[in-house]
């Protein structure tokens, strides 16, 4: 292995676990969202921050629309969305820097390599879920107040047939990774 | 499914485990994963060397039974 290529792997782990220590931050956003809802303010508080963008050739939000915004399924739907998003992404993390490790340690064929690719794949199913909660909470907003989020999380229902595709390629390596293993097996017991 | 009695035929022979292994050209560990039945196959070559060794045919160290 190339020293540029260890340098560089060691370098993403680095920057892993920062993001890691960051993901554990995230579990507390969803604080604030029901804050927001428990004070029955949410709707305002889209209306007046910059991290939401208003439609185009639509005209303001009715005072009734306004009114009628659904606070509590909105600051569920987004909690719930970010936990699921917190926990996918930092299992996630976990088991790139394992399989980052074992590349580094020229340990190719592995069962830990097996189960972090695994681990992958499960956690972006998690993450499409997740994607579908924060659509659907941001169809709230698009819908009643007419605002677009491009601030934290402005994930929309595109974001989750994205989500479907790398579902699908991470299912192809986990099973090409399986299927190799598994020759791999067959010729260390082939005397 | 189809095993092998190497053990049989070895001890027909009176030949040790690391005598038969030196013999063929294995290490101990693949002839014991080949005693133990946990190979997945076996190689021509080392069917003949282990044949060539213990002066026996194909057929005398391996079976086929049901399962």
């Amino acid at each position: 292995m190339s020293k540029w290529l260890k340098f560089g792997i060691k370098t993403v782990v680095f920057f892993s676990y920062i993001c890691i220590a960051i993901g554990y931050l995230v579990f507390l956003f969803p604080i604030g969202y029901l804050f927001e809802a428990f004070q029955n303010r949410t709707a305002h508080d889209i209306l007046s921050s910059s991290d939401f963008l208003r439609l185009a050739n639509n005209h303001q939000a009715t005072l009734a629309a306004v009114k009628s915004f659904p606070n509590w399924p909105y600051a569920l739907l987004m909690s719930v969305g970010i936990i699921l998003m917190a926990w996918a992404g930092i299992k996630a993390l976990k088991a790139l820097i394992k399989l980052l490790n074992n590349i580094v340690a020229q340990e190719y064929f592995s069962a830990s390599n097996e189960e972090a690719l695994r681990t992958i794949f499960k956690m972006q199913l998690v993450t499409f879920v997740s994607d579908l909660f924060f659509a659907s909470g941001n169809q709230l907003t698009r819908s009643w107040l007419l605002r677009v989020n491009h601030g934290a999380s402005p994930q929309t229902w595109s974001d989750c047939v994205q989500d479907i595709y790398v579902i699908i390629f991470l299912a192809a390596i986990y099973e090409t990774y399986r299927h190799a293993m598994r020759m791999k097996t067959e010729n260390d017991l082939t005397v | 499914m189809v095993k092998l009695t190497l053990n049989v035929v070895m001890a027909e022979r009176n030949m040790s485990s690391q005598e038969l292994a030196k013999a063929i050209g294995i290490t101990p560990a693949n002839l014991s994963i080949l005693k133990t039945g946990k190979a997945k196959a076996i190689r021509f070559s080392t069917l003949g060397k282990i044949c060539q060794v213990l002066n026996c045919q194909p057929g005398d160290i391996l079976k086929y039974v049901d399962d």
